[in-house]
């Protein structure tokens, strides 16, 4: 059957543990939920449920944040596929900047969805030039990369799609959590403008990520920077 | 005799999938299905669990003790695992519960108390 097993192709994606002792569980939920729902509900949830469970699961195992040894080989291992793919040692590094940003937005946002964030800063930062510049600057990338695949439709432009929509999930991503007021927000932005900084011809282009990365990291480590920290959440909530 | 310590005050506040969880049990036993049907009806659809994030969320439950794997009724699919609460796990649901009335006290008389500010 089909769609049951591209569900238990997608258990592949959870860490073996909770698969071994759960994914006959969740194979059997995937029955029932077909039983009782229509098929887009219960693919939409399954998607959404894979995308946010996934990260999480991988992350409470450890295995994206207990050893550095697993980072380093986990980048080298997507900086040398992207290079292989690509022809490109610059696009697999970019790959491996984009991927790191994507999990470090997602696992991020993740734990902020549970409130149990300990760097979690009580003030909510308002909009400022150069998050008001890093939307389109997201924008660019998805565009830039879609309008590359159209004009030479081949497989090195369409991971460099995929390269474009991490880096802009990482803005767009950074943006949500420095709204909650989360410093891993403004690192998320400042990399996913990086790869603008290497592009020395389009000029506005450059200025533009120039401005959003100075922006976002002067906004870390300038003299403004502990003032979310000072106010209060009660001051914060009134405004 | 050393109690073992599951989940205490230092532990709150619970994620949103736990508390679910352990309130959609506070009416017995049930199997995952069951859970996932009874979150939905208890947040009047506005949390709708999937299986990967329903099995995590029972795995690190079952490893904190606030539930416990049981046999199902005679009646019951046998390919399903059932859980129910554990008196820990009673324990941090109704800490929860307090805490987050605790909460709403406060925000309620914050907001009625406080004289509404002016404007020009």
């Amino acid at each position: 059957m089909p769609r049951a097993r591209m569900y238990r192709l997608a258990l592949f994606l959870y860490p073996r543990d909770l698969r071994r002792q759960f994914g006959a569980d969740m194979l059997q939920i995937h029955r029932d939920m077909r039983r009782d729902m229509p098929r887009v509900h219960v693919w939409m949830r399954l998607i959404h449920d894979v995308a946010i469970s996934v990260p999480r699961a991988h992350l409470e195992e450890g295995i994206m944040a207990r050893s550095g040894i697993t980072a380093v080989i986990g980048i080298a291992a997507v900086i040398a596929a992207g290079s292989v793919m690509t022809g490109s040692i610059p696009v697999g590094a970019a790959m491996a900047l984009g991927s790191i940003g994507l999990l470090a937005a997602l696992a991020k946002g993740l734990s902020m969805t549970q409130t149990r964030s300990s760097d979690a800063i009580c003030s909510r930062r308002s909009w400022t030039w150069w998050a008001v510049l890093s939307v389109p600057l997201a924008a660019t990338w998805i565009a830039f990369m879609t309008l590359q695949l159209i004009d030479d439709p081949k497989v090195e432009n369409v991971f460099a799609l995929g390269i474009g929509i991490a880096f802009a999930a990482a803005i767009a991503g950074g943006l949500a959590l420095r709204r909650r007021g989360n410093r891993m927000g403004n690192w998320l932005v400042a990399i996913g403008a990086a790869p603008g900084l290497m592009s020395f011809w389009v000029i506005p282009l450059l200025i533009v990520s120039v401005a959003v990365v100075v922006g976002s990291l002067a906004e870390l480590f300038g003299p403004r920077a502990l003032e979310g920290a000072a106010r209060g959440p009660a001051e914060t909530a009134g405004t | 005799m050393a109690r073992k310590k599951s989940i205490n005050e230092e532990a709150l506040p619970l994620p949103w999938a736990t508390l679910h969880i352990l309130l959609s049990l506070t009416d017995g036993p049930k199997h995952g299905y069951a859970i996932m049907g009874r979150v939905e009806e208890l947040s009047d659809g506005a949390v709708s669990m999937g299986p990967g994030t329903l099995y995590g969320s029972i795995k690190r439950m079952l490893a904190d003790r606030l539930i416990e794997e049981v046999s199902g009724p005679a009646d019951g699919d046998e390919r399903r695992r059932y859980y129910q609460l554990t008196a820990p796990g009673e324990a941090a649901c109704a800490a929860e519960v307090a805490r987050l009335n605790r909460l709403l006290r406060h925000a309620t008389v914050r907001r009625w108390a406080s004289p509404a500010p002016r404007r020009a």
